[in-house]
């Protein structure tokens, strides 16, 4: 009764929206379903199969993939989320004349991920710039192998994502800090509270749906990154994304290209879950 | 003809009941004001009226026509909304020849309107301005305008004057006055303001809760509140409540709280009678109190506000009783004295606890 | 002082944020033996735009990417508004539980890694003969474009004055009326900017084109082509070529950008 009423009363949106979520049924739902059951196929036979999860649990190289994933995705948040947040505090201070500079702050946001990975690796191969800056102001006197595999190439990709994707965290942070009635940190004052009282007291609550908003939406597509360890690092680097796309381009295996992907599907299921379990509901106003 | 007429409309959002059971006929070419706090459901109705929401039970009539189900713009109406409405991308005139040129009239027809609503509402030199040029009262004439224009059988009136300064309100309340004369068409008139209400209204609706509370003419309204509602609603400064009990003494009755006494000099009837012992409202205007050396109960005067010329003091009766009394004939009171006052009894309401009006 | 600090380290940082953009011109825009010497300067000492011009003159294998792009970000722009359009009118519409359902529901559709649509997407495309094609790479930039232009719009609609639609209506406008005649002439501009970032989001897509793409690659893919042959000049040139439209466009459009438009848009 209480649906027909709904059909009854919102029939005229239901006709405009049925467009949409019919293409999005189309070209997202159906996609995953299939991209789930192919997971569950074996390459060389039909029928309901483990295999494909079987096999990557025991490939060391989807294991290194996995823990490559991971720790991209918390280095790069970690760097992202502190660093944004230290520069919308400066920037939403008020400094005469910081207006101006802002701008740049913001145009890495511009580049496209794929230029950005091209660019990285001008900077990072062996002759690259970032080694000309480290000897000339006389940091190392041999280069640094960013690209030779392991930690340092870990670190670079981590680096590289940080460049292009904290200007949107500290602009969801300084909109955040804007949302604030300035009429708080007057009242604060009068108070007699001291700067990091208000910071603690005021601030950080209140940016608190900013903060997990910007985690989410990041932390999101730390794990999805792909593009940056493709370019920079191909197949002497995977990340589970990568290692998916190669599986099926190169190998041309599609059911275990399928059942890495899933896994990545559900590993940022499980995180955003996670994270969401731990800020609690009250974090969560502005998603 | 065209006569409104409204017969069991009820309207429900989710649980909540924003209408209930509403009943209302507007005889044709009247001015009717509908009043009520914010948030009680006026301006759901007027949207009912308008075709924007359907009602969840009722019928809606319009002169004999049923426009329950009929769309908004096959109803022949035209609204005013409290923040104008003009089409930001349209000048004046086409603001104005909008809904015209929707319904299909000629250039010819379109212009001698226009420029003769325009004559009548002073925006003749406006007519090419776009709204954002144009100060809040001229919007509104504008958007007054654009209604007149399109000549509908029914006028609906969202708050139009509520975003005005109040002198502006002033002068264009006067206008509404002067073009209803003219032009004799049924109006539906939304309001949280009395005054507005008072001065405009040929017939006035009070609704609070989604319920009609009175339907009556503005001085009855003012004289003869039919609940405790309307009582405390209208009237400023508003009436005196005091919370008393019936009692009955020998074969007197009177109403006490604290120290508090006042005797019953009607006639004892039998509605009075099923209430002795019972919790009862009383209801008195600042105006139906005198100050007088030999009045029955005493108080104390606590402080004493000037409005003009007219002075209000505000008595303590008991730790818990506080009434407003309106000074007649340029007394010289102070405040921390004790006075004396006579509470006339012809002008006093009584109510149950249930806030219905006891008639004596 | 302590200003001058923090402005002096403002700027600092901002020229290291500005180097690797500086790179990307410097090489496009040096001569190799200015890039290849054994200690190759900050500077550009030796300007040539000869790689621009070896990059235009390369006949197809310039312009069909550059075709291929264009097209496919014009395409995929207007059918992105064309389905988003109406499904944003109608989210800003319904009630506050509905509106929040929906959201979640398009949001959650970007959380979902495009490697995982894009294979099963690449798997049908190839059977019903859309692989390698502008059509099959629309549909699937649409994917991804969707759930931005819709927030996008429903932030412009939700911002849109609810008493002028009403007004139309009574002015004598049917619901899709009012909407051509009110609604969408004054909600230009906002849907030109769902347009315009639409057109960005398919211009330098990456994922779904290299999953759906073979013999007629797009912009991105020819330049990710270029790179892993290790071609610096051609490479750069074409960096700096699908970063040009979007830097532009971007930062004339920064303002409507708001990160916060996917709670604006829950909010209402």
């Amino acid at each position: 009764m209480h649906f027909i009423r709904g059909l009854k009363r919102y029939y005229f949106e239901i006709i405009m929206i049925t467009p949409l979520l019919l293409l999005i049924f189309v070209l997202t739902v159906l996609p995953i379903l299939r991209n789930i059951i192919l997971s569950f196929q074996h390459i060389s036979g039909s029928g309901f199969s483990l295999s494909n999860y079987k096999h990557l649990l025991l490939d060391v190289g989807f294991r290194r993939a996995f823990l490559n994933t991971v720790f991209i995705a918390l280095v790069s948040l970690a760097l992202e989320i502190g660093m944004g947040f230290i520069l919308a505090l400066i920037f939403s201070s008020g400094l005469r004349g910081i207006r101006w500079i802002k701008p740049i702050f913001i145009l890495p946001l511009a580049i496209p991920t794929v230029v950005v990975g091209v660019i990285m690796s001008y900077l990072f191969s062996s002759s690259g710039w970032i080694n000309r800056i480290l000897t000339d102001v006389s940091l190392i006197d041999s280069p640094i192998y960013w690209m030779s595999g392991g930690f340092k190439s870990l670190l670079m990709i981590a680096l590289a994502d940080c460049w292009k994707v904290t200007p949107i965290v500290m602009l969801i942070f300084l909109s955040g800090l804007e949302s604030i009635d300035r009429n708080l940190y007057r009242s604060a004052r009068i108070d007699g509270a001291n700067n990091f009282y208000i910071f603690r007291r005021i601030t950080l609550p209140m940016l608190t749906p900013f903060i997990t908003a910007a985690v989410i939406i990041r932390g999101i597509d730390a794990f999805r990154i792909f593009a940056l360890p493709l370019i920079l690092m191909g197949q002497n680097l995977k990340v589970i994304g990568t290692y998916a796309y190669l599986e099926y381009v190169e190998y041309n295996n599609a059911y275990l290209s399928a059942a890495s992907s899933v896994i990545l599907l559900m590993m940022i299921m499980a995180a955003v879950i996670i994270y969401i379990k731990v800020v609690g509901k009250r974090g969560m106003a502005a998603v | 003809m065209a006569v409104l007429r409204l017969e069991n409309i009820s309207k429900r959002f989710g649980k909540l009941w924003a209408l209930s059971d509403i009943n209302l006929e507007i005889p044709d070419g009247r001015f009717c004001v509908i009043l009520g706090p914010s948030g009680c459901g006026k301006s759901t109705l007027l949207n009912l009226i308008a075709g924007l929401e359907e009602p969840t039970t009722g019928r809606i009539y319009l002169g004999d026509k049923d426009i329950t189900k009929l769309a908004s713009h096959k109803r022949d109406i035209a609204m005013v909304f409290q923040n104008y409405a003009l089409y930001p991308h349209l000048s004046v005139f086409e603001n104005m020849a909008f809904g015209l040129r929707v319904k299909g009239f000629n250039d010819d027809e379109i212009r001698s309107r226009i420029e003769r609503v325009s004559r009548i509402l002073n925006i003749e030199d406006k007519l090419n301005s776009f709204p954002k040029e144009l100060s809040g009262g001229q919007r509104q004439r504008v958007a007054t305008g654009r209604a007149i224009a399109r000549e509908p059988r029914l006028f609906l009136f969202d708050e139009p004057l509520s975003n005005l300064d109040a002198r502006l309100r002033i002068e264009l309340r006067a206008e509404f006055i002067k073009l209803h004369r003219q032009l004799k068409r049924t109006v539906v008139y939304v309001t949280h303001d009395q005054v507005e209400a008072m001065v405009l209204g040929e017939m006035v609706v009070v609704i609070n809760d989604g319920c009609i509370q009175q339907i009556s003419d503005p001085i009855e309204l003012y004289q003869n509140p039919r609940n405790l509602f309307v009582a405390k609603f209208i009237g400023i400064p508003p009436m005196n409540i005091i919370e008393l009990r019936l009692i009955r003494e020998d074969k007197e009755l009177s109403l006490e709280m604290d120290n508090f006494k006042l005797r019953l000099t009607c006639e004892v009837n039998k509605r009075l009678n099923e209430l002795i012992n019972k919790k009862v409202y009383l209801g008195v205007r600042p105006s139906g109190i005198e100050l007088s050396s030999d009045g029955q109960n005493e108080a104390e005067i606590m402080f004493i506000e000037t409005i003009g010329e007219d002075s209000f003091v505000h008595l303590r009766l008991s730790p818990t009783i506080e009434i407003n009394v309106r000074l007649r004939d340029r007394m010289v009171v102070k405040t921390g004295k004790s006075v004396r006052f006579n509470i006339d009894f012809s002008r006093v309401y009584l109510f149950d606890e249930h806030g219905d009006r006891i008639y004596l | 002082m302590r200003q001058f600090c923090i402005f002096g380290i403002l700027i600092l940082l901002g020229l290291l944020l500005l180097f690797p953009l500086y790179v990307m011109l410097k090489i496009s825009m040096s001569s190799p033996s200015d890039i290849f010497s054994s200690h190759p300067s900050y500077l550009i000492r030796d300007f040539t735009l000869g790689h621009f011009s070896n990059v235009f003159s390369s006949g197809s294998n310039f312009l069909y990417p550059l075709k291929k792009s264009l097209i496919t970000a014009s395409l995929a722009s207007l059918a992105a508004l064309l389905f988003s359009v109406p499904a944003a009118y109608a989210i800003s519409k319904f009630n506050y539980r509905i509106r929040y359902i929906l959201i979640i529901a398009i949001f959650i559709t970007r959380m979902i890694p495009e490697v995982s649509i894009a294979l099963p997407v690449a798997i049908a495309f190839i059977k019903i003969g859309l692989f390698d094609t502008v059509a099959g790479l629309v549909m699937a930039h649409l994917i991804r474009i969707l759930p931005v232009s819709c927030f996008i719009l429903v932030g412009v609609f939700s911002g849109f004055p609810e008493e002028l639609e009403k007004q139309a209506r009574i002015d004598g406008c049917s619901r899709m009326r009012a909407i051509t005649k009110v609604v969408l002439p004054l909600s230009l501009g906002g849907i030109t900017v769902a347009g315009i970032f639409s057109f960005l989001l398919s211009w330098d897509e990456f994922i779904f084109a290299s999953y759906l793409c073979l013999a007629r690659p797009t912009m991105p893919l020819k330049m990710y082509y270029y790179i892993s042959r290790g071609d610096l000049f051609y490479s750069s040139t074409y960096a700096v070529i699908i970063t040009l439209p979007v830097l532009l466009l971007s930062f004339i459009f920064q303002r409507y950008i708001r990160p916060g438009y996917l709670s604006g848009a829950i909010k209402g």
